[in-house]
């Protein structure tokens, strides 16, 4: 069937949501549940995920309540227009820095894993050009290119870590339940962070073909990608033990080193999940991109968001090019994870309960 | 660009035929003397010693002058003599005519006394040019402000014979040849459909070629059939030649690699597509269609694949995506992994590269080139060359060439392997025009490979696929069934489900009858029914 062009259907959605989540979170999210909770990281994975869903009932119930407004104009109508275009500068920095880390973080990883002598400059700026190429069509490719590159990326990330269960041992799981309240509340709050991304679905609300299914759409891709971290944090506490994940910078990776392919295809698998890397990394780096030049359209009202895209582009390589070591960018991404959730989930929160004060409600659209 | 066409065409939407050659104008009418008529013609036609002229009269008195005209050649000369000539000058003088002059004896001679099958009024001098120049015969009468054109195209041609660049193991044998009547009752006999319908337009301001687009009205969606007749109605070009010309003229995306619009040489697989909802477009002079909207899974099929089982169909289609994958990828993956990522080959496996390696001088960048360009030298050498010499290049080539560049340590034995593998990848791709395509990004990929390895490689994967994601052929996506996927497709994609499950027309083509099984008798068919055949 061919969809209109500016529409994405549910499947759409789901998987560019997933693929939006997927990313730095696979690397780096066992080490963080290990710090909070030892063995019962697995635990904070399933609770964060539920917290995350709850949370974003908030931004799907707006999105339901204006169906086929922006989120400007939403916000315009609740909280006047000078909060409202605060806010959508505020998106549109946070936006631009999602990218930027985004492929930051790729670039390390790929100097550190795949192409130790590459300047990190060239793979910045490759990444880039290709988002920039993807994302120029506008939003309905950007989301078919997801549906096309779902299943490319999660099956062999699936086969990958199951090729890891031979050498696993699961007794490092246990023991369950030896976690103090207090630093399971604290862990399952960090995990939240790791699906951040969600956010990009309140610049999305008005291109969904169905917004009555978005609470559907929002259970699935959150569904899907708790599954996922899910699986990739038992993995690596069962392959390379809990204490030794506390210690690395990006577990996830990691423990693909150890595996050997069956049959001895490949003595190592490491450049080849990088190559799937690059998949995960993209999508994201594109749909934060792309929300960024959409927030700006919206924003400032132009005929044309392709414009936008030229004018975020240096802003977006000067920040990946900035932090000078990892130190620099965990702290980074520390810091936009944070925003990303108070944007993703306490702003709509927010929006919707005054709307519900004010009994301000979307037009028959 | 529906934009631009719809533009351009405001006005003129009902109008399917243009008027852009160079024969005269339609709006100089015949004279009621013969000879000045004649004079007109020759205007046109002087030294075009092709054309005869064959001036007579009817009856026994020269009362009723009359005059043929044809080009040597093109018509068939038993038409012209036993159904124009003899009944005219022989049969005529039998009988006493009832009528002699005026509208009646011109009808008398249309309907009563010429034996030929088809014929129609004209005019004007536009469509007697047109006509003599297409192999009809004009016939002039004096006196009468009319002609007839008398349909005997008739020339040397091509039998009906084995398509050459899509030969089936199983399946009918019969390809188009270069007539383009003779290709549409090819299809007519496969479709025995009123709703199939056949439009001719005439393209190429010299060629005037025969130009008709088919497609089964009802299951092809008319904005489709709207669109490709709009972009047929602005090709404006000196000749027609072949049906690529058409195909550039009209594809949405010329700077991409792959073609947009699927040729075929077999009247099946027209019949098929026409079912299945797509638009055929032939012309004369090619035994090539083309059909549209195509997309890059069709390009991946053949033929034979709805006529096998569908097992063995289903696995040859998923071979063929390997070997599509691996005449796209090898070289450069060979190239990331060795020079890249040894780290990723077996232990023995790098040991035994680097040893054939070894006395090398070049780098496995450059040794790969070598070796791909001098593959596509040898391909295009085999091509042009008369059939047996070309298997000598092949041999020699191949062989001789090879084994010696080995012993001579120019290039490595595990190079040839890897080159040889991409080459025979690509050949069995059924599509020569997406092989080609194939072997074209091959060295884009072989060029990033070197830059950067496998992410190199993943760099122009990707490219390749947001460029396959946004294409478009006539309004399908290129990538259908796999974007905007729907599970009822799925049946009909990288395998081929069992025929009686298919039960919908694939739906990039968006068919206005989705149902490809009407009635569900194949649920009928059961266990039963052998049994009772046992006994």
């Amino acid at each position: 069937m061919l969809t209109n062009n500016d529409l994405i259907t549910v499947p759409q959605a789901v998987v560019l949501i997933i693929l939006t989540i997927l990313e730095i979170g696979l690397l780096i999210l066992p080490r963080e549940v290990a710090l909070y909770a030892n063995s019962d990281g697995w635990i904070l994975v399933i609770i964060g995920g539920f917290l995350v869903f709850i949370g974003s009932l908030a931004m799907s119930t707006l999105i339901r309540r204006f169906p086929g407004e922006t989120f400007i104009e939403i916000s315009s109508k609740v909280i006047g227009k000078f909060f409202a275009y605060a806010i959508g500068v505020v998106l549109i920095v946070h936006l631009t820095l999602a990218t930027s880390i985004v492929i930051r973080t790729f670039a390390e990883v790929v100097n550190a894993f795949m192409l130790e002598n590459t300047p990190r400059e060239f793979i910045i700026i490759s990444q880039m050009l290709l988002t920039v190429y993807l994302i120029r069509h506008g939003i309905e490719p950007t989301a078919r290119i997801a549906e096309i590159l779902f299943p490319i990326l999660i099956v062999p990330i699936f086969a990958m870590y199951m090729m890891a269960i031979p050498k696993a041992d699961f007794t490092e799981l246990l023991p369950v339940f030896n976690t103090p309240i207090k630093s399971m509340a604290m862990g399952s709050l960090n995990t939240m962070f790791s699906f951040f991304g969600i956010e990009v679905l309140l610049m999305l609300g008005p291109y969904l073909q169905r917004p009555d299914k978005i609470y559907w759409t929002m259970f699935v891709s959150v569904g899907v990608a708790t599954l996922i971290y899910l699986l990739v944090v038992i993995i690596t506490f069962a392959g390379i033990g809990v204490e030794n994940t506390k210690t690395l910078i990006w577990p996830g990776i990691t423990i693909i080193r150890m595996i050997t392919a069956p049959g001895r295809i490949f003595e190592r698998l490491d450049a080849l999940a990088m190559a799937l890397w690059t998949i995960a990394s993209f999508t994201t780096a594109s749909s934060f991109y792309l929300t960024g030049a959409i927030t700006s359209y919206h924003l400032t009202g132009a005929r044309e968001f392709k414009f936008f895209i030229a004018i975020l582009f240096p802003w977006i390589y000067f920040i990946a090019a900035l932090p000078p070591n990892v130190i620099a960018t965990e702290t980074l991404i520390y810091v936009v994870k944070v925003v990303s959730m108070i944007l993703g989930i306490a702003l709509p929160f927010f929006i919707l309960l005054l709307a519900i004060i004010l009994k301000k409600k979307g037009g028959t659209a | 660009m529906t934009n631009i066409f719809s533009k351009l065409y405001n006005n003129k939407k009902e109008e399917l035929y243009f008027e852009r050659d160079m024969s005269p104008d339609k709006s100089r009418k015949l004279k009621a003397n013969i000879d000045e008529n004649l004079n007109i013609v020759q205007e046109y036609l002087y030294d075009c010693d092709d054309v005869i002229t064959r001036d007579f009269y009817m009856g026994l008195t020269p009362k009723h002058k009359m005059s043929l005209m044809y080009i040597d050649g093109m018509v068939q000369m038993t038409t012209v003599q036993e159904d124009i000539l003899k009944p005219l000058m022989l049969f005529a003088r039998q009988f006493s005519l009832e009528h002699s002059v005026g509208e009646k004896f011109f009808d008398m001679v249309k309907e009563g006394l010429l034996t030929a099958g088809d014929l129609k009024e004209t005019d004007n001098f536009g469509e007697v040019i047109l006509g003599i120049l297409s192999g009809d015969t004009v016939l002039f009468i004096d006196k009468l402000e009319k002609a007839l054109l008398i349909s005997t195209r008739g020339w040397e041609k091509r039998g009906v014979q084995e398509p050459s660049t899509e030969a089936v193991i199983r399946g009918p044998r019969d390809g188009f040849t270069e007539t383009y009547r003779t290709n549409v009752a090819l299809v007519r006999r496969r479709l025995k459909d009123p709703n199939l319908k056949v439009k001719t337009i005439k393209l190429g301001r010299h060629t005037r070629t025969d130009v008709g687009i088919m497609y089964i009205q009802g299951v092809a969606k008319p904005s489709i059939v709207d669109e490709i007749l709009k972009r047929l109605n602005t090709i404006d070009i000196s000749c027609v030649l072949e049906s690529g010309y058409i195909e550039q003229m009209i594809e949405g995306d010329w700077l991409s690699p792959f073609p947009q619009l699927r040729r075929t040489e077999r009247p099946d697989v027209v019949a098929a597509s026409l079912v299945e909802g797509n638009v055929a477009i032939l012309c004369d002079n090619t035994p090539f269609a083309l059909l549209a909207p195509t997309t890059f899974l069709s390009l991946f099929q053949s033929p034979e694949d709805y006529y096998e089982r569908w097992y063995i169909v289903s696995m040859i289609r998923i071979l063929r995506f390997i070997a599509g994958f691996f005449a796209l990828t090898f070289p450069a993956l060979y190239i990331a992994m060795t020079t890249f990522h040894p780290g990723m080959l077996p232990t023995d496996l790098a040991l035994s590269i680097a040893a054939a390696r070894e006395g090398v001088p070049f780098s496995a960048v450059l040794e790969s080139l070598i070796m791909v360009i001098s593959l596509e030298v040898l391909r295009e050498a085999g091509v042009r060359l008369p059939g047996p010499i070309g298997q000598t290049i092949g041999i020699v080539g191949g062989l001789v060439v090879g084994e010696a560049a080995v012993r001579a340590g120019i290039v490595s034995p595990i190079m040839v392997i890897v080159v040889a593998v991409n080459a025979i990848s690509s050949f069995a791709i059924p599509n020569y025009s997406v092989a080609i395509s194939f072997r074209l990004l091959t060295f884009v990929l072989i060029m990033l490979a070197s830059i950067a390895g496998l992410y190199g490689i993943m760099i122009g994967l990707l490219g390749l696929t947001i460029h396959l994601v946004t294409l478009k052929s006539f309004g399908a996506h290129y990538l259908s069934p796999f974007v905007s996927f729907r599970f009822s497709e799925s049946k009909d994609s990288l395998i081929r489900g069992p025929l009686p499950a298919m039960e919908i027309r694939p739906g990039y083509t968006r068919p206005q009858d989705l149902d490809r099984i009407n009635d569900r008798r194949h649920d009928t068919i059961d266990k039963a029914g052998d049994e009772r055949a046992d006994e």
